[in-house]
């Protein structure tokens, strides 16, 4: 039994190095393949202007245009998955490495919340870990997932779990495969979402005080490292709930406090479900006509 | 806590190590109090519901057993099964019994309605009891008077919460001796432990999330993709109950404990009444011992009628049994109408097969495979949606909504390489059996290395991330 154990931890430790040396080796020979996003982010990425969040950032927002209009280069950074906690997890490990002129952040104000479905939080966690026990962020962001995740994390099979085609991926398939993070969808061929008509809202408004503290902390630090900050809650193709707008107040309070506004534009397209592939993301249409008026409002008059 | 949560992990190491640490006559004790600190982890509160069944299954039995008078004994047995069913009934099946009466006789609410969560395993531990009665009764068992093997049996922690459900006849001199573990009891049940959490995690668990996501979403999906789901769902459920099952009789063995097997490989069926003496096989056998056989015996006078009426009943009873809900009862009363069917045709499909030489031909056997999956999977449409509109808009969309599959890459390369590998050795150990072994191959080079690629497999590819069993709400 002690033997096997010991074949076990040996396998185990070969396993962690192997999925390191992919990683590293990924990312030299194709560093801008969707599944490798984070690590090239979080490692070699350093664009003028980030665009963080979760898949809603991924869908909404168009660098090439970005750049185009404004002579910056611009990289997007969304993903799928990825939410607050994630997102501030990354943009605090970018802000070690360098310091981008712009971040815009596609906010999430229902994450703010104290729900159920925590464990959303989390889903993005085995991105990161390949950073474990050398990134303090990554660390606490990990070990924020549950008590027994700083004994988990020792075996490696673990914390690489389910991400092997990730790894070999970049291999196979050669060359980018996003539009400097951008990924379209498509404007057509399905069924545009529908307003539910029977809604009633029944929510009820619990601000998650901990995701508060960690929005303040970042936040004051792009203020203290000159890092300009958009924040802006992008289209939806549903209606907002009570506690979605009392998270908005909260947040718009917080956020002035450090001279920073949110821009919630969660409604901007209600009217119009040909913009969105489904009530949560917008299609390629609707992200060339948002990205258009983000650059229009608070990007061009900026600069 | 479950047998796929990390502190499983702890726990369990722990508890076999003091087992054979504890003198062995102290074992029984020991062994009550881990499965009740096991319950008392999960729900707290219903561990006097626990005791309170099996108190009350104790002093029954022994009632039933001092009682010489037959009609006495029972009456006292009948009287034993409505007490212990009653928590049961009222956890289980008061809502929706309250539910229909209102709506027949058309009123809002007859009585207050229960927000009570459902006890876990009262399914499981409460048929045990009931099982326990009758065999004391029928004098199958003798009377247990040390109520510390009574309160293990049905709190035995490896088969608590989600069956097998055991008999008293297995358990009981098991409970008697409470040998050590040997060497054998651990390499067995570790082996049994491995496969357990393959199935669960590496097959039911991937499935499960492509199986969820489009179950979860029916008036958005096309019917190709609810039938490819409903196809996946029955594989799922296999994985799921049976890896469960497996896992229980690997905890179980570690101790030197064994429990009956769950599940033989029903996918190879060429059946349906074949099928149901491979899946739940704990079940089965106690509806056929509990309520089918004694209920063909009293309508022998009926003949096939008799049968007929019997296997509809005792499915029945297996539906709602499963659920308290009218997509169980119907997925209940569908097997019964597949068995009830064979069994009326039972001599005209012996005549045909015989008449073309059929039995034993390879493609044959593949074709009645084929077809008792697909009637199983039929039937589970009922088993896995909310409601009975829900699992006829499923039904329906197949026949006539066509269109092209949704796909999910990860959740199906995945799902499909481990149920691949799963029928793999099914059909190995089901035509082939004991001539291809990884496992328990006589090479220790060979045996090894299969154990740590087992290992390795659940560890990288399994479902980590949490997920209970789909028999975890019975």
């Amino acid at each position: 039994m002690i033997i096997l154990l010991a074949l076990v931890v040996i396998a185990d430790k070969a396993v962690g190095l192997a999925f390191v040396t992919l990683k590293d080796y990924g990312l030299k020979v194709n560093p801008e393949y969707k599944s490798l996003k984070t690590s090239y982010v979080v490692e070699k990425m350093d664009a003028d202007v980030l665009i963080v969040g979760s898949s809603r950032a991924e869908h909404h927002y168009i660098p090439d245009i970005i750049s185009d209009s404004l002579g910056v280069s611009v990289y997007n950074c969304g993903q799928r998955g990825g939410r607050f906690l994630y997102q501030n997890c990354v943009i605090n490990m970018v802000l070690d490495r360098y310091t981008p002129k712009k971040i815009l952040w596609d906010f999430l104000p229902g994450c703010m919340i104290v729900s159920g479905d925590n464990e959303k939080e989390y889903r993005c966690v085995r991105y990161l870990s390949p950073y474990y026990g050398k990134n303090k962020w990554t660390t606490e962001f990990i070990n924020s997932e549950d008590k027994m995740s700083a004994v988990k994390m020792r075996c490696q099979m673990f914390a690489f779990n389910s991400r092997l085609p990730s790894y070999l991926a970049p291999f196979v398939r050669k060359g980018a495969t996003t539009q400097n993070g951008y990924v379209p969808l498509p404007s057509e061929g399905y069924e545009y979402p529908v307003l539910n008509s029977d809604y009633m809202d029944d929510s009820k408004y619990e601000p998650d005080l901990k995701k508060f503290e960690l929005f303040a902390s970042t936040i004051e630090r792009c203020k203290r490292e000159g890092v300009e900050l958009l924040l802006i809650a992008s289209p939806r193709y549903s209606y907002s709930s009570r506690a979605y707008m009392c998270a908005v107040s909260d947040l718009r309070k917080m956020a002035a406090e450090y001279g920073y506004e949110i821009y919630d534009y969660a409604d901007l397209y209600l009217d119009d479900p040909t913009r969105f592939k489904d009530s949560g993301h917008m299609n390629h249409k609707g992200a060339m006509a948002f990205t258009e008026m983000v650059i229009e409002k608070h990007l061009r008059s900026e600069r | 806590m479950t047998f796929t949560s990390f502190g499983f992990l702890l726990f369990f190491p722990l508890a076999v190590l003091f087992y054979n640490v504890v003198p062995q006559k102290f074992r029984l004790w020991y062994l009550l109090t881990v499965s009740y600190a096991f319950y008392a982890i999960m729900q707290p509160v219903y561990l006097v519901l626990l005791a309170g069944v099996t108190g009350l299954t104790y002093f029954f039995a022994r009632w039933i057993a001092k009682t010489e008078d037959e009609p006495k004994r029972n009456g006292i047995m009948v009287c034993g099964i409505v007490c212990v069913l009653l928590p049961l009934f009222f956890f289980k099946y008061y809502n929706f019994v309250n539910e229909q009466i209102s709506a027949l006789i058309g009123i809002e609410q007859l009585m207050p309605r229960m927000k009570w969560m459902l006890p876990v395993g009262i399914s499981f531990y409460t048929f045990m009891a009931i099982g326990y009665l009758v065999d004391v009764n029928n004098e199958v068992v003798a009377v247990e008077k040390n109520i510390g093997t009574v309160g293990l049996f049905l709190s035995f922690f490896p088969i608590v919460l989600s069956g097998p459900i055991e008999r008293a006849g297995n358990m009981f001199p098991q409970f008697k001796e409470l040998k050590s573990s040997t060497a054998e009891d651990i390499a067995a049940g570790a082996k049994l432990m491995i496969w357990g959490y393959f199935l669960k995690l590496c097959v039911a668990d991937r499935l499960g999330i492509y199986v969820d996501a489009v179950f979860g979403n029916v008036v958005h999906h096309n019917g190709t993709t609810l039938l490819f789901a409903s196809l996946l769902h029955s594989v799922r459920a296999y994985a799921d109950f049976a890896g469960y099952s497996v896992l229980a009789m690997g905890v179980a063995r570690c101790m030197g404990i064994r429990i009956i097997e769950n599940f033989h490989r029903p996918f190879f069926a060429t059946s349906m009444s074949e099928f149901w003496r491979r899946w739940h096989i704990s079940l089965i056998k106690w509806i056929t011992d509990y309520i089918y056989t004694p209920l063909t015996f009293a309508v022998r006078k009926w003949k096939i009628w008799g049968v007929v009426v019997s296997i509809m009943l005792a499915f029945f009873v297996s539906g709602f049994w499963h659920g308290a809900a009218w997509t169980f009862i119907v997925w209940g009363l569908i097997q019964g109408i597949y068995l009830s069917i064979e069994a009326l045709t039972r001599k005209s499909r012996m005549k045909f097969e015989s008449k073309f030489k059929l039995a034993g031909k390879w493609w044959y056997t593949m074709l009645c495979c084929c077809i008792v999956f697909a009637l199983f999977s039929f039937s589970q449409i009922f088993g896995h949606c909310e409601s009975l509109s829900e699992a006829g808009l499923v039904i329906r969309k197949i026949f006539t909504s066509r269109g092209s599959l949704f796909t999910d890459a990860y959740s199906m390369v995945y799902g499909f390489g481990f149920m691949a590998l799963l029928f793999v050795v099914d059909f190995l150990e089901e035509f082939f059996s004991g001539r291809v072994k990884l496992l328990n191959n006589k090479h220790i080079v060979v045996r090894w290395a299969t154990y740590v690629a087992m290992i390795m497999i659940v560890l990288m590819f399994g479902v980590l991330d949490g997920g209970s069993f789909i028999y975890f709400q019975f």
